[in-house]
Order: C-alpha cells, then sequence, then structure tokens
C-alpha cells in the first residue's frame, strides 16, 4: 500500500500515457481494414483475420488494460476531483499522436484544435473542487 | 450512425465508470497488501464494469473505423455532460456553478470538433 501512494504521480503518469497510446494503437489496428461496407459489430470478425490489425489492436487494448490498473490505483491515494484534469491531458496525447504519427497522419486544423481546447477548460472546470458545501 | 454509435459508448463508459467507483470503495479502501488488492478486482461491481467496458470497446472501435481518432476521442468527454445531468435531474443533486461552465465549454468545443 505504501509503495502504491509513494508512486502515485508515476501510477498516474503511465495511466494518462497508456490510455492515449491505447486509443493510437486501436486506431492503427483499424486502419488496416480496407473497403468495408457493412459497419457493424461483423467489422471485429475481419479485425480477427488480419493479423497486423489484430497485433495493433491486441496492443491497444493491453495499454488500456494497464492503464486502467494503474488509475484505480493512483486513485487510492488521490481524489477523482484532483485526478480527473490530468486524464485531460490525453485528449492533447491523442491529437498529437494521431497528427504527427506517421502511421495515422490525420490533418492538424485550427478548428479542432480549438475545439480540443475548449473541451480540456471543460473538463478542469466541471472537476474542479468548488467551495459550496453540497459538492 | 457513428454519432449513435458514440453515444452508445458514453453510456456504456459512464455505467462502468460507476460501477468501478462503487467497486473500489467496497474493495480497495480497506486493502492492506498486494493480493487483498488482487481479490477486490473480482466483487461483482468490477465484473459488471468489465463486461460494460467490453462491450464500449466493441463499438469504440467501429467508431474508430469511421472517423478521424482526433475527432472522435474527445467526444468522449460527454460521460461528464450524461453524469452532470443525471445527477441533477436524476439524483436531484445541487450542482455548483463550476461545472455548468465545465459542461457549457465542453458542449461548445464538442459543437467545434463536429463541424471539422
Amino acid at each position: 500500500m505504501n509503495a502504491i501512494k509513494a508512486n502515485a504521480v508515476l501510477l498516474l503518469s503511465l495511466s494518462i500515457v497508456l490510455s492515449a497510446c491505447a486509443q493510437l494503437f486501436m486506431k492503427a489496428g483499424m486502419m488496416q481494414l480496407h473497403g468495408v461496407t457493412n459497419l457493424d459489430l461483423s467489422i471485429l470478425q475481419l479485425v480477427v483475420e488480419n493479423k497486423i490489425a489484430l497485433v495493433w489492436l491486441v496492443a491497444g487494448l493491453s495499454c488500456y488494460a494497464v492503464s486502467m490498473l494503474s488509475w484505480m490505483l493512483a486513485l487510492i491515494k488521490y481524489e477523482l476531483s484532483f485526478a480527473y484534469p490530468f486524464l485531460g491531458v490525453t485528449y492533447i496525447l491523442v491529437y498529437l499522436g494521431a497528427v504527427y504519427w506517421h502511421q495515422i497522419g490525420e490533418q492538424l486544423s485550427w478548428q479542432r484544435t480549438a475545439g480540443i481546447v475548449l473541451i480540456l477548460i471543460g473538463v478542469v472546470f466541471v472537476n474542479r473542487k468548488s467551495k459550496v458545501k453540497n459538492n | 450512425m457513428e454519432y449513435v454509435l458514440i453515444a452508445i459508448v458514453v453510456t456504456l463508459t459512464s455505467i462502468g465508470q460507476v460501477l468501478q467507483k462503487l467497486g473500489a470503495d467496497r474493495g480497495l479502501k480497506n486493502a492492506k497488501t498486494m493480493s487483498q488488492i488482487f481479490c477486490a478486482m473480482f466483487q461483482w461491481e468490477i465484473i459488471l464494469a468489465i463486461i460494460c467496458l467490453a462491450a464500449a470497446i466493441a463499438v469504440w472501435l467501429v467508431v474508430l473505423y469511421m472517423m478521424d481518432v482526433s475527432k472522435a476521442f474527445p467526444f468522449i468527454s460527454l460521460g461528464f455532460v450524461v453524469v452532470l445531468l443525471s445527477a441533477r435531474f436524476y439524483l436531484k443533486e445541487n450542482i455548483p456553478w463550476n461545472r455548468w461552465l465545465g459542461v457549457l465549454f465542453i458542449i461548445a468545443g464538442i459543437s467545434l470538433l463536429a463541424q471539422t
């Protein structure tokens, strides 16, 4: 327990970085599928048949699982209202990764950047502990 | 179509979050050793949370196929809006002004993103 509390900053950082990696790897995996027209869960069948897609997906899901675990462990020490705003960093990491990682290569646009900045401000405000008694 | 799928993902993850929190409160608060923490993973709340999250991920993968991840991912913040509105209108909680302000920012950001 003490080891967890002493390393809570590390656990929180690990959780943030891994949850961004999870999104990027899952996207990279889904990008391996081309020309699918029936967009429902049967698409997941195609993932299993496509080895490269499957590797990215397993990597993404593993990151997601470890991220969730380290998040829960970090919450032993930190209150949710303190920890949650840091998750906002994930939005930045996913955006930068999607744009600058050649595997994905999405377009940078001012409108998307502005939208993400607004959401970040919103996430901080939503989770700020207010001085109102009923909190 | 993709927005319907995002709504499903947001709903499932919101339910999953609450269950995770309930499970963590019950199991982890009194856990002292690593093995007790490990056992806490197998409470019904956590199992149910994992099922919700697994279903959410399956639907999310379809969303990722259809949309840019840099566009789709921030939509997950709608979870805050859903939880806040249900706290206000279902649980009749008093919501401090800063949370409403936060929700307005999130909605504004999402509206901008939706147009890209």
